[in-house]
């Protein structure tokens, strides 16, 4: 039980040492931690002008609000997956000098996404609400709290298992940039996944966007669908408490296989 | 009479040597193919960090650890401290040892000192509780002051290690497994050093030190465990075990 509990009594440790990565990525920089929103931003704009005169969208307010809220949910997932790889081998020493839990090294890079996520999060939300879409206030933070909160279960839970299992399997870190890349091309982000006509299992079996449409319906549409999220909560949760429990049986193979 | 805090019985540590080679999607689907003999034997190189060990540590023993480099002092400290376990015999930790292996910042380079007092406080406290106390004396040991406001890429290596000493040093621990380097430096801050690591090593109920300073080995520790290729080869009151080590390196020369 002591174990399981670890995350939410070392909480304070994990988050101020995410923090402080933050501090140190801006370190010297004028605008500080707002470029981790302010770059973001850019990136949306530039992809949904883009995009919008490539596919000749009709509405190209409703447009953008639909690219920059699954452009900023997406990063969040791509960037904690593509860290996976080097993330224990990046704390080979700490784990094999200290007996801080690994799953403080993945609290800690998860933190640190989810602050970077967060600051992103809010930028776009308020510009939106202002100049496209007043409801997205709301919406962005009540109606998408529950879909949030299992994306960021779902994101430390699938880095856990990439870390391990490129353990067993050194090319899978390999692989790993060029999944994200074909996902996110064949994953309805940057077009509607009416798009895809008869191919839209590949949206509807793609784990990542099932992750990623909940939160852009609810901040969008104000469509919350309780049950099912309430539902994968309570998978998130045990899958989390099984990493945890897991990580701390497993440590001597993870140190033996870095 | 008490239990003992650890127990080791022909204990085993087989430490797996992997190359890139040896774990690939390839090779495990041609195992699959040809039965897993290509895994079997591509999996077959083990390293006996520790092999057959037999000790029994009491309550306030204080032990060095003798040996070369790579006899087993470290490793044997790691499974003290519960980091790494047996893979062999029986042994007995009811508690693990506190490691003091670790010699790096929890923080990186770009921070502060202070960051750096905090962030170590808050990993082994998980509050802030205390931290001003904690603070001021790091500071004052240190003698670093105001420069802890400083990022510690600045840092002179003589002033990364007062701070890593002072931080270290400061929660005492009641089973304390301790690499050498921790309370090394140069000649003035060894001297500076030597009463408080006296104060928090004789505050340690029990005391496992792997170290090759001689002088710090015969301060500290009563007992003297010398190492050859992962096996304890000589138990022995401090001094008789430094002497038997000298002269096996001796007949070793000669041969």
């Amino acid at each position: 039980m002591s174990e399981l509990l670890y995350p939410i009594v070392t909480f304070r440790a994990w988050w101020y040492s995410a923090s402080l990565r933050t501090q140190a990525r801006f370190q010297r920089t004028l605008l500080g931690s707002s470029w981790l929103g302010i770059s973001n931003l850019l990136s949306v704009v530039v992809l949904s002008f883009v995009y919008g005169v490539l596919l000749k969208v009709q509405n190209p307010k409703q447009y953008f609000l639909y690219i920059a809220v699954g452009l900023t949910v997406w990063q969040f997932i791509s960037t904690i997956i593509s860290t996976s790889p080097t993330l224990l081998r990046d704390h080979k020493e700490k784990l094999l000098n200290t007996t801080t839990h690994p799953i403080f090294y993945f609290l800690e890079e998860w933190a640190f996404q989810i602050q970077t996520f967060l600051q992103a999060w809010g930028i776009i939300i308020v510009i939106l609400a202002i100049f496209v879409q007043p409801s997205l206030l709301w919406n962005g933070t009540v109606f998408a709290a529950l879909p949030i909160i299992n994306l960021f279960l779902f994101c430390i839970v699938v880095q856990i298992f990439f870390a391990l299992a490129g353990l067993l399997f050194q090319d899978l870190y390999q692989v790993i940039p060029m999944l994200l890349q074909l996902t996110f091309l064949s994953s309805p982000v940057l077009f509607n996944k009416m798009n895809l006509g008869d191919h839209q299992w590949l949206a509807n079996w793609n784990p990542l966007f099932m992750i990623l449409s909940p939160v852009r319906q609810a901040a969008i549409e104000g469509h919350l669908a309780i049950a099912p999220q309430l539902l994968v909560l309570a998978g998130n949760l045990v899958a989390c408490g099984l990493l945890v429990i897991g990580l701390g049986r497993w440590r001597q193979w993870i140190v033996f296989n870095l | 009479m008490a239990e003992p805090v650890a127990l080791f019985q022909n204990a085993v540590l087989e430490i797996p040597i992997h190359t890139s080679s040896l774990r690939t999607l390839k090779r495990s689907l041609l195992s699959g193919l040809t039965g897993g003999q290509l895994a079997r034997r591509g999996r077959s190189v083990r390293v006996r960090a520790l092999d057959g060990l037999n000790l029994t540590i009491n309550h306030g023993d204080r032990l060095a650890l003798i040996g070369h480099n790579g006899a087993g002092k470290s490793t044997f400290l790691r499974v003290l401290a519960g980091i790494l376990t047996p893979t062999g015999g029986h042994w007995h930790l009811p508690k693990p040892f506190t490691p003091l292996i670790d010699k790096s910042f929890v923080v990186e380079p770009q921070l502060s000192g202070y960051q750096a007092a905090k962030a170590h406080y808050l990993l082994h406290t998980n509050s802030l509780k205390g931290f001003d106390v904690f603070l001021a004396d790091v500071a004052e040991f240190s003698e670093l002051n105001d420069f802890l406001q400083l990022p510690l890429q600045g840092y002179s290596d003589g002033m990364k290690t007062r701070l890593l000493f002072a931080m270290h040093t400061y929660f005492n621990h009641d089973l304390l497994a301790l690499d050498e380097g921790i309370g090394a430096g140069d000649r003035a801050f060894v001297d500076r050093a030597a009463k408080r690591l006296k104060h928090f090593l004789s505050s340690s109920g029990t005391l496992v030190i792997a170290s090759h300073s001689e002088p710090m080995l015969r301060s500290f520790c009563t007992k003297g465990l010398v190492f050859v290729k992962g096996n304890i080869v000589h138990i022995g009151e401090i001094n008789e075990a430094l002497s038997y080590y000298h002269h096996s390196i001796n007949q070793l020369k000669h041969v």
